[in-house]
């Protein structure tokens, strides 16, 4: 095990050591940064730092796609070559825009259809890319019209009203269409927003190639088409936020029924398992054998056996094959078991046979036409069934059935509850029908501290009310010595007498009673039996005493 | 009772012996009581498959496997059809999911051992499993004809072309010509949609007649009288299947309601476009372990060698552990080797991620 | 757990299901399939969307006077008559067993060539085995286009 830790501890060690190799993407080796990065000259190495907090190298659009040359050649001749490696260097100023529109198109575009372009045409010196855009060397950022359209850079050559009046045109469309990015951010990456993407780029651009012509008339017009197309990306953005909010709550639902479902299943095998084993149970306290001191716990006699077959041994079928040698051989121990712990117990000794409980043919010699109708104790519809357990063994034990059906532990028994039946505490052939200590014990398998255990402080009482129970017999077996002495004197035992045989009716009928499971009830009839026990030997005492 | 049911299920019982099946088959089959959560991960991996197999009929409803058609029908599906998203979200997801699920199904019978005498041919027929969910990810990614799929897939054919002598024949009959075009995602579409499918049934099928033939395995440790102890399979560990189900789905759903787009870069939405190739272009995660060994290996045919005899190796691996221990914690040198596997792999698909 | 320390035998004792534990997993099931075939059926359901093309909006321009335009809209084949005082739309399908109808330019009529039906540009029955007239659809014009709608 210390290795399995020791190899757990490498786990994070690795991942960590994975994760500071893996760094984020380098640049790409290019020698036109890595030489002027060294130049002493700050003209030349000042931009390296520029163009690195530039949108450009963002993009990864290094020097040599707009300057040409060769970003992996080491030789600076070679490098900065006209001829091989189609280096253009820096524009002069009238091919600025050519310069830059080559990839910027249709800026290039728009701003050719300016003023400016055509003054530029003519020789003079106006506004080009880099005026408005390199303030900062080759830093070039994106900016808003607010920050491009100053009057220090404008007036410089117009008058301030014309730039003020551009700027406030183009800021409001730029700033609109920022809002609306922003509200189409809410809910990128959790559905396609690419239409409103796609719609939202257009805008941008024709705004863009419009705000280049510096015509302040088509720059407005303009600005209203692109208004009303924000209008309607905003109002399907909104339908968009709504889609989303739906499909979040829709997986909320659907993760929480998940998690639901598999925690009732998770219960409903718990319960199964529990269930099994309140039967197992039934089977431990089956292979604990009975021990057979009878004095203590009250006897429930039973009525009269109806049907009593009186077959002997001999003549009953399920007995006389059970009990032969051969067929104990190739039962199932505990069928074995069974045989053995009936014949030694109540039911066998009192010639109770099979049939009387399982049901089967007794007569027939064979064993499948014996065993016709015999259904595992597992099926619900067996006589041994356990919920079938009081109506079975109540057919001849009907006062204990008659208690029963009143106790808390029958209805729980019905409603599929925890609850016991006859076998729990008789034992699984009944052979626990006496000893106290034994039957309590069973009491525990329900009663007791564990997290689903109910009402612990019960199995003290139900001893002491036992305990009670052998006090009153005691009493009784007192009062009856009394009596049979004060008989032999030849006294008048009949008021005693009579007290003593009510007492001792009572005790019998206890045994019944103890199975509608009211404690108190019980107690108090105990101590009702016991008083009247006492009050008899007390009579015939007196008699005698009194002689 | 003679009731209506027993009647009818009489009846049937009659003609197809339904009644002996199912008390065989599933009320009485029984199992080691050892097993614990993760064996049931095979069941897992059924719903998932069934769920794939559900939603990708679904799908073609709506798809259209032609190289000018096949994108907007998935956009379509994405925006017009009603749940259209939520479908095909599930067959994204879904597919992901089953890769992880099947690779930690993997990975616990590999941990337990499970792949020794007599099963050897349950492993065989795993990885053979493997290898067509793997095929039905590769196929399947192409057939959305977006940026993503179409470059994915170009690097992944060229991945094939390294493969000495049969790559780059193998590479053109899958593209259907020397590039990838209209004609491979017809026969990307065959592969994914009727080929590959059932194959993976059939080879579940085998998969399960072996396991039940076999048994299911027993926890390695564990002691002979808990070997022998056996518990029902229905309903007790059905039930205990189901809620490990249901807690991967949970998971699923989760991923899939709050993170949608977790396996669909911004590239995934664009059309495919030959012209223009993307960024930062790399297979989807479960290939990306190979592709770096690909990329950290200096001689290509170098790389794809040591692929393949990576995959021989996990082929014939019940051939090469013979030993009849199953413990690995009885067994120091199995489980440096496999911890150094599996976090190596791991570690290689983070450095192919990072990239 | 006490099932688990039974003496090996004992299997067939093991718990059954309940029928209320069977009616449990039943409904949770029930809720479960139910919950996802509502989206199913509306993902499969064959959708106003139609299955065929839609040509719902015409520029004006393109329809002469006592000529009828067929159009598809939504995938049904619709005819769109220009009078001198309006513009007529109604179904091409003839209503007695469904042929395609045509128009006659001379007689300013739809007749359907499988059994001889006649209809008037705006649907009635004329003559022939028609037992109803062609369903009429909504036609809006705005900024010079036309735009058919829904049935009336």
């Amino acid at each position: 095990m210390m290795r399995v830790r020791a190899l757990a501890g490498a786990v994070p060690a690795l991942l960590l050591a994975t994760a500071t190799v893996a760094e984020a993407p380098q640049e790409a080796p290019n020698t036109c940064i890595g030489c002027h990065v060294e130049e002493e000259d700050e003209e030349l190495s000042a931009p390296v730092a520029e163009w690195r907090r530039s949108v450009h190298a963002r993009a990864e659009v290094t020097c040599d796609a707009c300057h040409g040359g060769d970003p992996l050649e080491e030789d600076e001749e070679l490098s900065m070559s006209e001829d091989d490696a189609g280096y253009v260097g820096a524009p002069s100023w009238s091919e600025v825009p050519a310069f830059c529109g080559a990839c910027h198109e249709e800026i290039l575009e728009g701003y050719s259809e300016s003023v400016m372009a055509e003054h530029l045409e003519e020789g003079e010196r106006v506004a080009v890319c880099t005026t408005c855009h390199m303030s900062e060397g080759h830093a070039i950022v994106s900016q808003t019209p607010r920050e491009i359209l100053t009057e220090e850079r404008c007036g410089e050559c117009h008058d301030a009203d014309r730039a003020i009046a551009l700027r406030d045109v183009l800021e409001k469309t730029s700033a609109r269409i920022a809002t609306v990015d922003q509200q189409v951010e809410r809910v990128r990456g959790r559905i396609d927003t690419g239409r409103l993407d796609r719609e939202l780029r257009e805008i941008r651009k024709r705004h863009l190639v419009i705000a280049h012509t510096y015509d302040l008339d088509r720059i407005s017009e303009v600005a209203q088409v692109c208004d009303e197309r924000l209008q309607a990306v905003t109002s399907q953005a909104d339908e968009l936020i709504q889609e989303v909010r739906f499909r979040r709550n829709l997986g909320g639902g659907v993760v929480a029924f998940f998690i639901i479902a598999s925690f009732g299943a998770l219960r409903l095998e718990r319960d199964l398992r529990r269930r099994a084993g309140r039967l197992a149970l039934l089977f431990a306290l089956a292979c604990a054998v009975a021990q057979s001191s009878r004095a203590e716990a009250p006897v429930a006699k039973p009525a009269a056996h109806p049907g009593e077959a009186a077959a002997s041994e001999a003549g009953n079928q399920c007995v006389s094959c059970h009990r032969r040698k051969e067929t104990l051989r190739v039962l199932p121990g505990w069928q074995r078991d069974h045989f053995v712990l009936w014949s030694r117990g109540e039911h066998g000794l009192a010639d109770v046979t099979c049939d009387a409980c399982h049901g089967g043919q007794s007569d027939a010699p064979e064993k499948a036409a014996s065993h016709a109708g015999i259904r595992p104790a597992s099926d619900p519809e067996s006589p041994v069934y356990f919920k079938n357990l009081p109506r079975t063994c109540g057919s001849c034990h009907e006062d204990v059935q008659k208690a029963f059906v009143h106790s808390r532990h029958y209805k729980e028994l019905v409603k599929d509850r925890l609850a016991p039946s006859c076998n729990t505490c008789h034992g699984f052939l009944m052979e626990i029908a006496r000893p106290s200590h034994l039957l309590v014990d069973s009491c525990e398998l329900c009663h007791n501290r564990e997290p689903d255990g109910v009402k612990p402080e019960i199995v003290d009482e139900a001893r002491r009310a036992l305990d009670h129970v052998a006090r009153a017999r005691r009493s009784i077996e007192d009062a009856r010595h009394t009596v049979e002495i004060a008989r032999d004197l030849g006294l008048e035992t009949g008021r005693a007498a009579k007290r003593l045989r009510k007492a001792e009716q009572l005790l019998d009928e206890t045994g019944a009673r103890w199975h509608s499971f009211h404690l108190g009830a019980f107690e108090s009839d105990l101590a009702e039996i016991q008083a009247m026990a006492e009050q008899s030997k007390n009579a015939a005492m007196d008699a005698i005493l009194t002689r | 009772m003679a009731s209506r049911r027993s009647r009818a299920l009489d009846w049937l019982d009659e003609r197809t012996g339904v009644r002996g099946l199912v008390r065989k088959q599933l009320l009485e089959y029984l199992i080691p009581a050892t097993t614990n959560r993760w064996y049931s991960l095979g069941f897992v991996l059924l719903v998932f498959v069934a769920i794939q197999l559900v939603s990708g009929f679904l799908l073609l409803f709506y798809y259209v496997p032609d190289a000018s058609l096949a994108f907007d029908s998935i956009e379509r599906i994405m925006h017009e059809i009603p749940y259209g998203w939520l479908i095909r979200l599930i067959h994204v997801h879904g597919a992901n999911a089953m890769v992880i699920v099947l690779l930690l199904h993997m990975l616990v019978v590999v941990a337990t051992n499970a792949y020794k005498r007599p099963r050897e041919l349950h492993w065989l027929t795993g990885c053979l499993l493997l290898f067509t969910t793997l095929g039905l990810c590769f196929t399947g990614y192409l057939l959305p004809w977006s940026q993503l799929s179409f470059w994915a897939t170009t690097v992944g054919m060229r991945i094939v072309q390294s493969v000495p002598y049969v790559g780059p024949t193998i590479m053109e009959y899958f593209q259907g010509g020397t590039v990838v075009g209209p004609t491979t995602l017809g026969r990307a579409f065959a592969f994914h949609a009727s080929l590959l499918p059932l194959l993976l049934l059939v080879l579940i099928a085998v998969h399960i007649y072996l396991v039940r033939h076999t048994g299911i395995s027993s926890l390695p440790g564990a002691s002979p009288d808990a070997v022998a102890r056996k518990r029902r399979f229905f309903p007790g560990f059905l039930l205990e299947d189901a809620a490990v189900a249901l807690g991967f789905l949970a998971a699923f759903s989760g991923v899939l309601f709050f993170l949608p787009h977790l396996y669909l870069p911004p590239e995934a939405f664009e059309k495919a476009d030959p012209f223009t190739t993307p960024l930062h272009v790399k297979p989807e995660w479960y290939f990306l372990a190979q592709y770096q060994v690909l990329r950290l290996v200096p001689s290509k045919t170098l790389g794809i060698l040591l692929q393949l005899v990576a995959f021989a190796a996990l082929l014939l691996l019940p051939f090469l552990d013979r030993s009849e221990c199953r413990d690995p914690r009885k067994r120091p040198i199995f489980l440096v080797g496999f911890v150094i596997v599996v976090l190596g792999s791991v570690a290689l698909t983070l450095l192919g991620a990072l990239a | 757990m006490a099932s688990d320390e039974r003496a090996p035998g004992h299997e067939w004792e093991e718990a059954q299901l309940s029928r209320r534990d069977v009616i449990g997993i039943g409904l949770v099931a029930g809720v479960g399939l139910v919950a996802s075939s509502l989206p199913i059926a509306r993902y499969l359901a064959p959708s106003a969307l139609g299955g065929g093309a839609s040509d719902a909006e015409i520029p004006i321009d393109r329809l002469v006077v006592w000529q009828a335009e067929r159009v598809l809209v939504r995938g049904a084949p619709i005819y769109v008559v220009r009078t001198p005082d309006e513009i007529l739309g109604c179904s091409a399908i003839c209503t007695h067993l469904g042929c395609i109808t045509r128009w006659n330019r001379t007689q300013r009529i739809f007749f359907c060539p499988c059994h001889g039906a006649r209809f008037a540009p705006d649907g009635r029955v004329l003559g022939g085995p028609a037992p109803s007239p062609l369903p009429r659809y909504e036609i809006v014009v705005r900024h010079g286009k036309v735009r058919i709608g829904e049935p009336t």
